[in-house]
């Protein structure tokens, strides 16, 4: 019996293989054939041009352009795969990019486009020589290409100034050899250009109003002060939830809101004799220092805010309930709210109730923008992304990407201008889904003020909204507005492995951690110690050796310019 | 009935037979050890093993060359062929950490958090489990115990963002509940506030991992012998001394090893915890190795300094490892080798 069932066994294991050796044929021929149709198919597919996946990263987290590339040609997304035969997966990490950034470049596996915004990063991809010259790609791929003719000479100066030769498309463009390319449309935008500055302070005027309190009000420390402790002892609510008196940058508050402080104090990177110095050497620092902490101890601010991302922050805004705000106004995205206005209004600086003047740094000679788009050389169709970058850069794809499609998203007037319809507007403000708007990467500030009218109440109240608040620090006749551009480095000036790279590195991260310090003293004395211990420890930590090789650079510069810089409140 | 008798008499010779076989096997198999002896015999649970051994070298052993960044001048864009070219610079990687103006802290936070968890967490999860082993009603158990270790298959990103909406100062439950109470007349800055980072660490890991710690020791006590319980039920022992002299003693080995693990992992922090709680304001209490290796090495980029950090703390939790298992060895006569 047992016999018989192992002679059973036998057959049904030999029963068993060939039936899996058949399979495993069968599969392989149909794989083969597959892979031979596939071929086929990719024949054809080149022929009818199938869009190639290529992918964009970016270090800029709140930058939401629409996550899924549509290839439908009525949308934004699928016009420009149309004209350039690509199509983009987006990958902007929500937070340390940069960290995700250099993994990729030890890896070797760099994405097709790279736009980040951090210096050092640029520097290390530059250094890196894994991404192209933006010359020699374009002469090499896309020889007709109008960027060849008509880039900016100034702007470009600065990028190869930079950073020794020209690689990366800066985004918002504005210069004067842009301006001449694109003058604006109206004098307002002279304005805006020359003076707006997004770090300031706004006030919201629907709660002023409940408050009973008028802009003529706050243009003193101790007036807004004053206004703070009326908005908070009135105990006022907006849909049931407390008014936020001051409401800070978040995270970002020690370059921002702190910064923005600095601005209105007079405080300035260099002493009376013209030295470059760190800002935070400026004895006017501790006015500022001692300002924020007056504002967390009253409870004008609470100190949460110290922690909080871009995404609250614009939440916070959103809701109607901020009394003010002071920081980069570009963070808060007030002007999307179209329809939910609250009528945001700014006096301009807050004057020091020491008697210090305020300053306005602005960049008068040619600058580098923001974000900074490059082109791996290891991306798998360069001559596709030279010519999209041609088309983004050009008439036709601003127009579109900008402004969506003609007739629908808008028309133009009798002057040649570009008006936006009710749908545009909405798309526009929906550009994370529309896509219309969304590519901040080729943003051109000289186009856009050459194409579109000066805003008005009634055709862009957003717009005409964000300008007022973003130029009244400039325009107002108290500050004092000096030339940024004498205190540019070179990109690679200090090196992050260097001796005084490190000593950069330490004195960035003691700062983060002490300020934060100082600003939550619980009282005047705990204040005054902390910050001359913060001080003593920026000088024991080298602060002086990094204010001297800077300085050697801003003297250069200075030469270079034929100007010199001198603080305006020594 | 005959038949049946010398049947059983065969199969109690068989049985007999293959016990002495099998002893003999094992006497022989300790009397003369030959490597690859047991490749055969256990040649399933080696393949088993397989994965793991493959992902320890893979991600443990194969990585290692990259210590030598720790002596080298390296920078990040030159690739995996930059470990092997770049310029050595010695110690300068280590005595940037060791002269850090922050170094001090960050090595009291470090050894501060992992002491006091150790020192609440160890016995506290002991307890729990013991108590819940005195359980009598299984549906209870089973429930108390699925309740208790479901948080450690939550990600800390959203375990952590779950007690920082709970803390916060602006409608956080905790605050609002003390204010209620009128315990407090203002909100408490949980986060915000150093002097609490360290406790709120401790209290978050707690809950998170007691559920899933006790298993352990659950298991453990699962193989005691029933019979000692009943001696000791007999000898007029009560379920408390029966805790005391029956099941400590019988978990002692289990206890100790995580002893010993917990003594040589007192340089490692759980990153991804500390790492949601940590913001700018807490800093001072919640700058900690890993975090400080994390915002130096990979956010500004100084893959050799974070390298010579790891590479200190290895050396230090290995002979902090040997150390603990000595003592154990010596006051328990139990181990880990």
């Amino acid at each position: 019996m047992l016999k018989l069932k192992k002679i059973k066994m036998g057959e049904l294991e030999m029963k068993c293989k060939s039936i899996i050796i058949f399979v495993v044929i069968a599969t392989m021929l149909t794989t083969s054939g597959c892979g031979n149709s596939k071929k086929s198919q990719g024949t054809s597919s080149n022929a009818s041009k199938s869009p190639v996946s290529t992918t964009w990263f970016s270090d800029v987290p709140f930058w939401n352009p629409p996550t899924t590339w549509s290839t439908d040609p009525s949308t934004v997304q699928g016009a420009i795969t149309q004209k350039t035969g690509l199509k983009f997966t987006m990958n902007i990490p929500a937070q340390d990019a940069d960290a995700k950034l250099s993994l990729l470049m030890v890896s070797g596996v760099l994405p097709d486009v790279i736009t980040i915004s951090d210096p050092v990063a640029i520097q290390k991809l530059e250094k890196s020589k894994k991404v192209w010259k933006l010359d020699d790609l374009l002469k090499k791929y896309d020889p007709k290409s109008h960027i060849l003719t008509d880039f900016p000479a100034d702007i470009k100066t600065a990028l190869v100034n930079r950073d020794g030769a020209w690689y990366a498309w800066p985004s918002h463009i504005i210069s004067k050899d842009s301006a001449k390319e694109y003058p604006v449309s109206d004098p307002y935008y002279s304005n805006v250009n020359n003076l707006g500055n997004n770090y300031g302070i706004m006030f919201n005027s629907k709660i002023m109003s409940q408050a009973g309190i008028t802009l003529n009000d706050l243009k003193t420390e101790d007036g807004v002060l004053a206004a703070f402790k009326k908005v908070n002892s009135m105990n006022l609510k907006v849909n049931g939830t407390s008014v936020i008196p001051m409401l800070l940058d978040g995270l970002t508050y020690q370059n921002s809101s702190f910064l923005t402080l600095e601005n209105f104090f007079g405080a300035m990177p260099v002493d009376a004799s013209g030295n470059y110095r760190d800002l935070f050497m400026d004895p006017i620092t501790k006015h500022s220092l001692s300002f924020l902490n007056t504002c967390i101890n009253n409870n004008y601010v609470d100190p949460n805010q110290l922690t909080m991302d871009n995404d609250a922050v614009k939440s916070v805004i959103a809701s109607g309930r901020v009394f003010s705000f002071i920081g980069n106004t570009a963070d808060t995205f007030f002007d999307a709210n179209i329809g939910h206005q609250d009528g945001w209004v700014s006096p301009g600086p807050v004057l020091s109730n020491k008697g210090t003047k305020p300053v306005l740094s602005v960049a008068q000679q040619a600058g580098t923008g923001w974000m900074q788009t490059f082109v791996s050389t290891s991306a798998k169709n360069p001559e596709k992304i030279a010519k999209w970058i041609s088309y983004m850069s050009s008439v036709e794809g601003l127009k579109l990407t900008w402004y969506g499609f003609k007739g629908k998203d808008y028309t133009i007037d009798s002057k040649g201008l570009l008006i936006q319809t009710t749908a545009g507007l909405q798309n526009t403000k929906d550009y994370s889904k529309t896509g219309t708007g969304a590519y901040w990467p080729f943003a051109n500030i000289s186009f856009t003020d050459h194409v579109i009218p000066a805003p008005t109440k009634e055709n862009a109240p957003g717009l005409l909204e964000s300008t007022t608040v973003i130029t009244a620090l400039g325009l107002s006749k108290d500050t004092v507005v000096y030339d940024s551009s004498l205190l540019t480095l070179p990109n690679n000036y200090i090196d992050s492995n260097s001796d005084i790279g490190l000593i950069q590195t330490e004195i960035k991260n003691y700062k983060l951690a002490q300020i934060a310090k100082v600003v939550m003293a619980k009282n005047d004395s705990s204040f005054n110690s902390l910050y001359n211990d913060m001080i003593k420890k920026l000088k024991d930590l080298g602060q002086d050796k990094v204010d001297s090789k800077i300085n050697d650079q801003v003297q250069k510069n200075y030469k270079t310019y034929n100007s010199t810089l001198k603080a305006v409140n020594p | 009935m005959r038949k049946k008798g010398k049947l059983s008499n065969k199969s109690a010779d068989i049985q007999n037979k293959a016990v002495i076989h099998e002893q003999t096997k094992t006497t022989n198999s300790r009397k003369s050890f030959k490597l690859g002896y047991d490749f055969h015999t256990q040649m399933e649970l080696k393949l088993m093993l397989l994965p793991s051994v493959i992902l320890i070298l893979v991600f443990s052993f194969i990585p290692l060359f990259g210590l030598i960044i720790a002596f080298k001048q390296y920078d990040p864009i030159t690739g995996i062929s930059g470990i092997f070219t770049s310029s050595w610079n010695n110690f300068r990687n280590f005595k940037i950490i060791f002269h850090s103006f922050d170094f001090v802290p960050m090595l009291i936070n470090t050894l501060g958090i992992n002491l006091l968890n150790n020192l609440v967490g160890v016995p506290v999860t002991l307890l729990f489990a013991l108590l819940l082993n005195e359980v009598l009603n299984s549906r209870f158990k089973s429930f108390i115990q699925t309740v208790t270790y479901m948080p450690h298959f939550l990600s800390w990103v959203i375990y952590g963002g779950l007690f920082i909406t709970l803390l916060s100062t602006d409608g956080g439950v905790v605050n609002t509940i003390l204010m209620n109470l009128h315990l407090i007349s203002k909100p408490i800055q949980f986060l915000i506030d150093p002097k609490y980072f360290w406790g709120i660490a401790v209290v978050t890991s707690l809950l998170k991992d007691l559920g899933w710690g006790a298993i352990l020791y659950l298991s453990s006590m699962a193989g005691i012998d029933m019979e000692l319980y009943e001696a000791a039920t007999i000898d007029g022992a009560g379920r408390f001394k029966k805790m005391l002299y029956i099941t400590i003693p019988g978990i002692k080995p289990t206890l100790m090893i995580l002893i010993i693990f917990a003594v040589s992992g007192m340089l490692n922090n759980n990153f991804t915890q500390i790492y949601i709680f940590q913001n700018s304001l807490n800093l001072p209490a919640s700058q900690v190795i890993d975090t400080y290796v994390y915002q130096i090495g990979l956010q500004q980029l100084q893959f050799g300094v974070a390298t010579a950090v790891g590479l200190t703390k290895s050396v230090f939790g290995v002979l902090l490892l040997v150390g603990a298992n000595y003592l154990s060895r010596k006051l328990t006569d139990s181990g880990l080798f």
